[in-house]
């Protein structure tokens, strides 16, 4: 087991940072989670822990040792590829045993670490068949065999799972959950499925654009989001921008185009009044209400325009001006019929405060004149002010 | 009666048939009428009295001649093999500045025509013996040397194809599991790609081997290959022995590629 330190890792590819100063400390037996959209540098910050890519700045350390300049092979890590990479031309056991083979174990010992590795992933007798022919969980499951059959310090992944099927891929999520925390081995995973990265993490690093925009626990980030793309990328989230008018005693007051709002001062970042910010507030937290105010909690006048029923939810969503919709969890028990005029309720306690800042991945500052449609990478459900306006 | 259906089969095998008999014929007359032991100095098919009388009377010349052909073509094809594997290898995962380049440079010697190659060789071999006094120009090492010319680059064709469809995770893989650069070659690499070197090398040996218009400028009077002797033996004198020994090769031929195809599997060759 190793604990695993980033210091301020840089890299460019031609002209284009790929990696802006990234530093992450990994605790020993930590289960560790890059997650970002597509193209923020998570598999490049792998590669360079396996030492495939060399960092133009910054350090790889292994329990305090520099590593940078350590050829892969000397590393003892275990690595599992999206696409498994399998040996071809070996057998299943051949592949498990692969590792110890190039340590130099004697035979014996080998055939006796390699059957106690299958029945770790609870295939016994696949020894004898070769990766083509076997299902795509199990080459995984066998993937996953052959990178812990050396005992490797440092466990990588580079979203191992995203070749499976839903079920598939679950099922194998609680199985490397299990396995890793059997083996307790330090583990660096690369996903940006954000529900992978939730259940299976002991803390996130979220990535965007090169840098870590957040780095906690699951729980950390879902409940307290540094930064409005964090707020966006773990869960869903409704944005308003507005203004800041005046302080009160451990409250802001946000000036918006529908009302007054208010937000729970927060020690860690000061606003000053005439701020531009951006309220945000979760639809789990939202209540439709019938009647207007309510003490210590903020209220928009709005309309619902469409519901979706999704099983556990009925998700509302609610025109509050021409810019700005929220989608609100409802439950199934009263019905809203669709173009009610309805008020939409929260606690302040549940509303974050960020500075404004037009970012139209997040659909914040889009559409000054004209709806648009603003493509989301890595999440497929976007509840945010532009996949509202794109819905007109 | 016939269906319309079963008609278009029937003449659908029969076109088959007829392209399998045009492709296998010339060989049939030649094996059938080696087997001819009649007093005449021709090729009479289909023979009239069977016997290997041809057979016995095989000159020694064409077993040397064969000697040389078969040690000239082995040598040249396991050395083709070796270069082809470095320079496929370069080629494929190298880094190097002018790859395109570096691909036509070993196509090129598939596009001259061979009679070219040989005035070449034997021009440079000559101009060598006048500089430095080493003799090439029909000795074995000259021939070898010209067979690897043209038998590399089947080698760097079939090795190459593999390589590019062979995944470069898996070298990364072997990396992680603790081999160095040269451990993962020899325990992941070669043995994906030895069906591909096998097949370039069969390549090789079979274009060095049946090769005329090369050979014939590298070799003398006293030292040449089978098919330049076969090919002087058909335009200055004929004798019937060298359908016995053209037969014999094709058996040899037929043979070899099974017990190839039994060994290696010829099925896993790229083409
Ligand atoms: N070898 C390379 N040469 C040039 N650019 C590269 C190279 N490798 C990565 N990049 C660029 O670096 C950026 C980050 O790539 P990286 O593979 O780390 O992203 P990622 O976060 O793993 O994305 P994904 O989720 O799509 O796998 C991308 O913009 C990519 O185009
Ligand atoms: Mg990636």
């Amino acid at each position: 087991m190793a604990r695993v330190t980033l210091e301020n890792l840089a890299k460019w590819y031609g002209g284009q940072n790929v990696l802006d100063i990234v530093s992450i400390d990994v605790k020993e037996g930590e289960f560790l989670t890059l997650l970002g959209p597509s193209g923020c540098g998570k598999t490049t910050t792998l590669r360079m822990v396996a030492g495939f890519v060399s960092p133009d700045t910054g350090r790889v350390l292994f329990n305090g040792t520099d590593m940078t300049r350590t050829p892969t092979q000397k590393r003892r890590l275990g690595m599992v590829f999206q696409d498994y990479a399998l040996f071809p031309h070996l057998n299943v056991a051949d592949n498990v045993g692969f590792a110890l083979r190039a340590a130099g174990m004697p035979k014996a010992d080998i055939s006796k670490r390699v059957r106690e590795l299958l029945a770790l992933i609870r295939l016994p007798a696949v020894g004898e068949r070769f990766p083509s022919e076997l299902s795509g969980g199990q080459q995984q499951r066998v993937a996953i065999a052959r990178a812990l059959a050396h005992t490797p310090a440092v466990l990588l992944m580079d979203e191992p799972l995203g070749a499976l099927d839903l079920k598939l891929r679950e099922a194998m999520q609680h199985e490397l959950a299990v396995i890793q925390q059997k083996l307790g081995i330090t583990t660096i995973y690369v996903t940006h499925d954000q529900e992978e990265a939730l259940s299976l993490s002991n803390r996130i690093a979220l990535m965007r654009r090169g840098k870590i925009e957040q780095l906690g626990t699951p729980r950390e980030i879902y409940r307290n989001p540094a930064t409005p793309f964090a707020a966006f990328f773990l869960g869903k989230i409704n944005f308003v921008p507005g203004k800041l008018q005046e302080k009160q005693a451990g409250a802001y007051r946000i000036s918006t185009s529908k009302g007054m709002l208010l937000c729970p001062t927060k020690d860690e970042r000061k606003f000053s009044l005439g701020d531009q910010v951006l309220v945000a507030v979760r639809p789990e937290h939202l209540r439709i209400a019938e009647v207007a105010s309510q003490n210590g909690s903020n209220v928009l006048p709005g309309r619902v325009v469409r519901q979706k029923f999704t099983g556990k939810v009925v998700q509302y969503e609610v025109r509050v001006d021409e810019m700005t919709s929220f989608i609100v969890d409802g439950t199934m028990d009263r019905s809203i019929e669709s173009d009610a005029p309805v008020q939409v309720a929260w606690d302040v306690s549940a509303t974050y405060l960020y500075p404004y800042e037009d970012d139209q991945e997040i659909g914040v500052g889009v559409a000054s004149t004209e709806p648009q449609v603003v493509e989301v990478t890595g999440k497929h459900e976007a509840n945010t002010l532009s996949e509202s306006l794109a819905m007109t | 009666m016939l269906t319309a259906d079963a008609l278009r089969r029937r003449l659908g095998y029969a076109f088959v048939l007829c392209v399998f008999v045009f492709l296998v014929a010339p060989l049939i007359v030649v094996s059938a009428s080696s087997f001819d032991s009649g007093a005449y100095f021709a090729a009479r098919f289909p023979p009239h009295e069977l016997g290997l009388k041809w057979y016995r009377e095989i000159p020694p010349k064409y077993w040397h001649a064969l000697g040389v052909s078969f040690t000239a073509a082995s040598v040249a094809s396991v050395i083709s093999a070796a270069l082809g594997v470095l320079a496929a290898l370069g080629i494929v995962r190298g880094k190097l500045p002018g790859v395109e380049w570096l691909r036509s440079f070993f196509r090129m010697p598939l596009q001259i025509p061979l009679v070219v190659t040989g005035v070449v060789f034997l021009q440079f071999y000559y101009s060598l013996q006048a500089l430095m006094g080493v003799r090439l120009a029909a000795t074995l090492p000259g021939l070898i040397v010209a067979y690897v010319f043209v038998g590399m680059p089947y080698v760097v064709g079939t090795v190459g194809a593999m390589l590019e469809r062979l995944n470069p995770r898996l070298d990364e893989a072997a990396a992680i599991l603790g081999c160095s650069r040269w451990r993962t070659f020899w325990s992941v690499t070669f043995p994906i790609i030895r069906p591909s070197i096998i097949a370039g090398m069969l390549y090789a040996f079979v274009v060095a081997f049946g090769d005329v218009p090369l050979s014939i400028f590298l070799s003398s009077s006293s030292y040449t290959t089978l098919p330049v002797e076969i090919f002087n033996t058909l335009q200055f004198d004929f004798n019937p022995s060298v359908l016995a020994i053209s037969t014999l090769i094709a058996a040899m031929s037929v043979v070899s590629l099974w017990v190839i195809q039994r060994l290696v599997g010829l099925d896993m060759i790229p083409r």
